[in-house]
């Protein structure tokens, strides 16, 4: 009877950590439509101080809460898997291009892991930030398992693929300025080659073709890394 | 088009949104028992599935064409619970802040402006 009164317990805590979660998001997203969608009000970034600071206000540790928040991180997985969709509508486009869209996939997602593993390596950083790095440009999940094997940190790859999404869906605007090439088609690769999941999620909301190309990027990018780890454990 | 299609009833709102969430967890945890024999992630595997079945059909069902864009346009929220972990690492982040940002923000950037230039390319060729 105890033991059912405490997953009782756990059950109505999760619950009201989810629905604060959920409020959060929507004070986010009314936030990012006052300040017209700027970069800086992005609803990730809102919504996560925002629970941040309500978690040191209510005074519960930032690791209980997101032990609370399970439930939505396990749900990442299934909706990530939806992708499939503006993959689909996009497929004759793809088979069409074929190299000329795996070509840049494939040398960003060997570039971006390749260039900042070698930057914490110049500069000297312990060898689990090192291999922790190897992994910032692959999905979380897989990331977080990938650290784990390769001797690296689980949370801290979960901190640097964050950083980078959030560096890559905020440079973008700023790149299609300044090199003056805003298409669906080229944003989509580029968000979802070094931006992955945070970057296609960004890519979905610009253009259905966006959408497209980012999760065809994000796959072909997760393919290849793990190609890339079982040679290199192998 | 016919009028039950551009205005279904809640009840049938309701039940393919079910519909839905049943097909994505059930691709999903299919993805993720293939990982145990395919070294790919979960995800990676159930984009691949559905795909397959999308293809196999020749056509993806109304119900998911009505559903998941409404919620790949909310992915964000999802991230959230990962991205508090930032907060358990601030010590370390503080102490490493030039190599990180030189490793996070300046690597992403160069990246991004070599991928982006080299897509222009190719794709404007076709």
């Amino acid at each position: 009877m105890m033991l059912l009164n405490e997953s009782l317990d756990v059950i109505r805590i999760s619950a009201m950590w989810i629905v604060l979660l959920l409020l959060c998001y929507g004070v986010s997203l009314r936030l990012a439509r006052l300040l017209k969608q700027h970069i800086i009000a992005h609803p990730i970034v809102i919504t996560t101080s925002l629970m941040l600071f309500l978690s040191q206000f209510i005074n519960t540790d930032v690791n209980v809460v997101m032990d609370y928040l399970d439930p939505v991180a396990y749900l990442l997985g299934p909706l990530t898997v939806g992708l499939a969709l503006p993959v689909y509508n996009q497929l004759a486009v793809l088979r069409q291009l074929g190299f000329k869209v795996l070509i840049p996939i494939l040398l960003g997602g060997i570039l971006a892991p390749l260039s900042s593993y070698s930057v914490l390596y110049v500069l000297g950083a312990e060898y689990s930030w090192q291999m922790t790095m190897l992994t910032k440009s692959i999905t979380t999940p897989f990331a977080m398992d990938t650290a784990t094997m390769l001797g690296g940190i689980a949370g801290l790859a979960a901190v640097f693929v964050i950083i980078t999404g959030i560096v890559g869906v905020m440079a973008l605007p700023i790149l299609n300025r300044v090199l003056r090439i805003n298409e669906g088609k080229v944003n989509g690769l580029v968000l979802g080659t070094i931006a992955h999941g945070i970057g296609t999620a960004k890519a979905v909301q610009l253009s259905e073709q966006a959408g497209a190309f980012a999760s065809l990027a994000l796959c072909v990018n997760g393919i290849t890394t793990a190609i890339t780890l079982s040679v290199l454990l192998g | 088009m016919q009028p039950t299609h551009s205005h279904p009833s809640r009840g049938v709102i309701f039940l393919e949104h079910c519909a839905s969430i049943a097909v994505l967890l059930g691709v999903f945890e299919c993805g993720a028992l293939l990982s145990q024999w395919i070294p790919l992630p979960a995800t990676i595997n159930g984009v691949f599935i559905l795909l397959g079945l999308f293809v196999v059909l020749g056509q993806v069902p109304g119900f998911i064409r009505r559903t998941i864009p409404q919620y790949l346009s909310h992915m964000s929220l999802f991230f959230v619970p990962a991205i508090m972990a930032v907060w358990l690492f601030q010590d370390d982040v503080i102490t490493h802040w030039l190599s990180l940002l030189l490793a996070l923000v300046g690597t992403t950037i160069l990246s991004m402006v070599v991928v982006m230039w080299l897509s222009h390319r190719l794709l404007k060729s076709s």
